[in-house]
């Protein structure tokens, strides 16, 4: 800190420099910091903080829901091959879960595999879903609720549909939605990395005779 | 000290001065230390009145350091010497290195030393000095030493804290920050124009006039006893009239300031009350600070909110919180004022920095609003204002309560509808703008990675667990539009623009007649580029909202009814010359 100046005489107005008359010697030489600084010119730009927060966190997908579509709800069905395939799972109806089941492992629980098709949809927000969707059997019987199913995510895929189930009917109809509810965006990953997050990441693939869901078909849990 | 072997010459300064309310500064002494070579200059006000400049260097080369400058730049203007070059303001940087947790000492210098385990003068001490200044002249020899002795003090406590602040502060933008302390003094000088006669018949009457008021605006409501508000009857008349009327946790009714402002907004009948209601409670006639000439003048406070937005006393600001007390305004014979505000400044500010393709289609069409409710497929793409005023409403309650985090029962009850409603709006408002949605994730994620949000000029809110996410989401459009006023005061008061008051998201501005279209033009053009400037080339309009040319007043519709009432009760007593019953 500077030495204090405790009894300083009172400048004379007429000797002080006015500092707009220029600089001393010595000021002449010390460098201007004007141009680096903000205090005369209009161009701001330089000093400018961006207010881009994108980078700073990704979303993660964590969790697919493999279910039929909510019936209030618009859902969007991606349509193209590659969001889409035929599977075999075991379908526990009393837990209203399925499991995948491993190709290698098929043979061994031959009579409890349904084959489905796995479609993915979109719901409101983006959040992508697996919807299965019985495929016929070997025995090529078929129902209306499945076959209904299958055209809807076929002919329907790619726009916003809303689908019911229609008792009366025995099959699905469908409510096409009004408005123009914006285009989706596809999901961040995959389908095999939705297949994962579905049934992997849940314990819900048939890998093994081990797996607790074929002890427990088997009686042994 | 790398910050400070940037210039020459760094003089930390200080003044005392006497001002009564309203009324510009009598400058009593000036204490400037030069930081390099420990030089001190203490001079009394006789000869600082001699000065044709100030007794120092203040150019390009040198920086001049103060704490609350803005008082120290009234002294200059008041002296006729012109303005330092460089200003650094330390209660500026203080407020922004400490912005979110709460103050233990306040943000005065006291509280800034204590905050960086500086000594400091005892609060009594330094209370008693300042008595001493607001006391004013005549000064003997002694309290001429103490005063001066006290103002030397404040200044090597001030050099103190530069030295302790230092590596806090982020040079290029705090001296555009010191640059607005520079306009606030200009502003502050400036004051706004009142009707005097008009205020004065008001004082003499205000006891009067109250009394009045009630019977007159109660008539329609009938919820007074007296002068009381029975909250009662407030419960009754809005079941009687429909009015779903917010509620405490209590139960009781929730008869805050901000509940009558935003029930005023979604039922306009409710507005006389609210008027009523501030205008009993909160307003103090006598408080308002006006200046011998007549023109209301108080500290702007700049940086005073977390938002960095200015926060000058209600009480004593004439845009404080009863409109139509504005009414007041009047501009001098031969002059006009203008008041000049950005369009739907918040919104605009969301779209630009969110990016998001819809939300600056719907910005820059005429109306946001409408447009908004359009995309949501609300209304059809030829509505206009009027064929769709109830659809509009709803979509604009819900674009701006977005903005700070409107929940679904808040905006359930603004828009007087059921939380289905509210439901729809809200899915819909992140169906059409979802990249609004995504920012705002963001800038929330922000906030909880690195403890803090920043401004595009360094403003800056710290995180605690305690902050609101409503705060938080709401900081950057708040804070932002903060910068974007600030410059727009810049620019406009250097360019020559007689800024009378700076008010949220607007300029009241003032000139001859003759010339104030050009000058609303040049402070359009000066908030044009201060939005351009903080959002990054993206630019929001600022419109004129009303030009008051001598001897018309300035009007604010939501205090229309209770000015005129005002204004027909005192001329009915006498209380105002005839030619007033027209004004």
């Amino acid at each position: 800190m500077p030495k204090s100046t405790t009894t300083p005489p009172l400048p004379d107005p007429s000797n002080l420099p006015d500092p707009r008359e220029g600089s001393t010697q010595e000021e002449k030489t010390a460098p201007e910091p004007s141009p680096t600084l903000p205090s005369k010119t209009f161009d701001l730009s330089r000093f400018r903080i961006s207010q881009d927060y994108a980078s700073v966190a990704k979303k993660v997908l964590t969790s697919v829901p493999v279910r039929k579509p909510p019936k209030q709800m618009f859902v969007y069905v991606l349509p193209g091959e590659e969001w889409r395939a035929d599977v075999n799972i075991i379908e526990v109806k009393e837990d209203g879960e399925y499991y995948l089941v491993d190709p290698d492992i098929a043979p061994y629980v031959a009579s409890e595999l349904t084959p489905f098709t796995l479609v993915t949809y979109l719901l409101r927000g983006n959040s992508p879903a697996l919807w299965p969707i019985r495929l016929p059997g070997e025995d090529g019987k078929d129902n209306d609720w499945w076959a209904t199913a299958r055209d809807i995510a076929t002919r329907h895929a790619g726009s916003w549909v809303r689908v019911q189930s229609n008792m009366s009917l025995g099959g699905y109809e469908l409510f096409e939605a009004a408005g123009d509810l914006g285009e989706p965006e596809l999901p961040s990953v995959s389908f095999p990395e939705l297949l994962r997050l579905a049934f992997a990441q849940k314990k819900r693939i048939v890998d093994s005779l081990d797996h607790v869901v074929v002890r427990r078909l088997q009686g042994e849990v | 000290m790398a910050l400070l072997n940037l210039f020459q010459k760094i003089w930390v300064i200080d003044f005392e001065f006497h001002a009564l309310a309203g009324s510009l500064p009598l400058p009593i002494c000036l204490v400037a230390l030069e930081l390099h070579t420990g030089e001190v200059l203490r001079i009394w006000a006789d000869q600082l009145r001699e000065l044709v400049s100030p007794p120092f260097h203040a150019d390009k080369r040198c920086l001049v350091v103060t704490y609350f400058g803005s008082a120290e730049w009234s002294c200059f203007l008041e002296l006729g010497w012109p303005l330092p070059h460089h200003v650094l303001d330390l209660y500026a940087e203080f407020r922004l290195v400490s912005n979110g947790p709460p103050r233990p000492s306040g943000s005065g210098l006291l509280g800034a030393l204590v905050a960086y385990g500086l000594p400091a003068m005892g609060q009594p001490e330094k209370d008693a000095n300042r008595e001493l200044a607001v006391r004013g002249g005549p000064f003997d020899s002694k309290e001429r030493l103490r005063l001066l002795d006290y103002c030397e003090a404040d200044v090597r406590a001030t050099c103190a804290l530069l030295r302790a602040m230092e590596s806090d502060i982020d040079l290029p933008r705090a001296l555009l920050r010191g640059r607005y302390t520079k306009s606030v003094a200009r502003m502050e000088r400036a004051g706004v124009p009142l009707d005097v006669p008009m205020l004065e018949a008001m004082r003499l009457h205000w006891e009067r006039l109250k009394l009045a008021l009630i019977r007159e605006i109660d008539d329609g409501f009938r919820v007074y006893e007296g002068t009381t508000f029975k909250a009662g009857l407030w419960e009754q008349w809005c079941v009687d009239h429909n009015v779903p009327w917010p509620r405490l946790a209590s139960g009781r009714l929730a008869l805050d300031r901000d509940t009558f402002r935003a029930m005023a907004r979604t039922h306009p009948r409710v507005a006389p009350m609210k008027e009523l209601r501030s205008t009993l409670s909160e307003l103090r006639l006598e408080r308002l600070s006006v200046g011998q000439d007549g023109r209301n003048r108080c500290l702007l406070s700049p940086f005073g909110s977390t938002t960095g937005r200015n926060q000058p006393s209600s009480a004593k600001f004439v845009f404080g919180p009863s409109a139509w007390i504005r009414s007041l305004i009047k501009p001098s014979p031969g002059c006009a004022v203008a008041y000049v505000d950005w369009s739907q400044q918040e919104f605009g500010i969301a779209a630009a920095l969110s990016r998001d393709r819809n939300m600056k289609e719907a910005y820059r069409s005429s109306d946001p609003y409408l447009s908004f409710a359009c995309m949501a497929g609300a209304a059809p793409p030829d509505a206009t204002k009027k064929s769709h005023k109830l659809v509009r409403e709803k979509f604009k309650v819900c674009a701006l309560g977005v903005l700070f985090g409107m929940g679904v029962e808040l905006m359930a009850r603004r828009i007087d509808a059921g939380e289905a409603d509210a439901r729809y709006l809200l899915r819909e408002h992140k169906r059409v703008f979802p990249g609004f949605w995504r920012w705002r994730e963001a800038v929330l994620d922000t906030s909880d990675l690195e403890r803090g949000l920043t401004t595009a000029f360094g403003w800056s809110l710290r995180v605690t667990d305690t902050t609101r996410r409503t705060s938080i989401s709401n900081f950057p459009m708040q804070a932002n539009g903060a910068e974007m006023l600030r410059l727009a005061c810049i620019r406009a008061t250097e360019e020559g623009v007689k800024v009378c008051a700076p008010v949220h998201d607007a300029l009241l501005i003032e000139a001859p007649v003759d010339e104030i279209d050009a000058a609303v033009a040049r402070t359009k053009s000066a908030m044009r580029w201060a939005s351009t400037e903080v959002l990054s080339g993206f630019a929001l309009e600022a419109e004129a909202e009303q030009v008051v040319r001598y001897p018309a007043r300035y009007v604010d519709d939501r205090g229309r009814r209770v000015w005129q009432i005002i204004r027909e009760l005192l001329f009915r007593w006498g209380a105002l010359p005839p030619e007033e019953a027209c004004s």
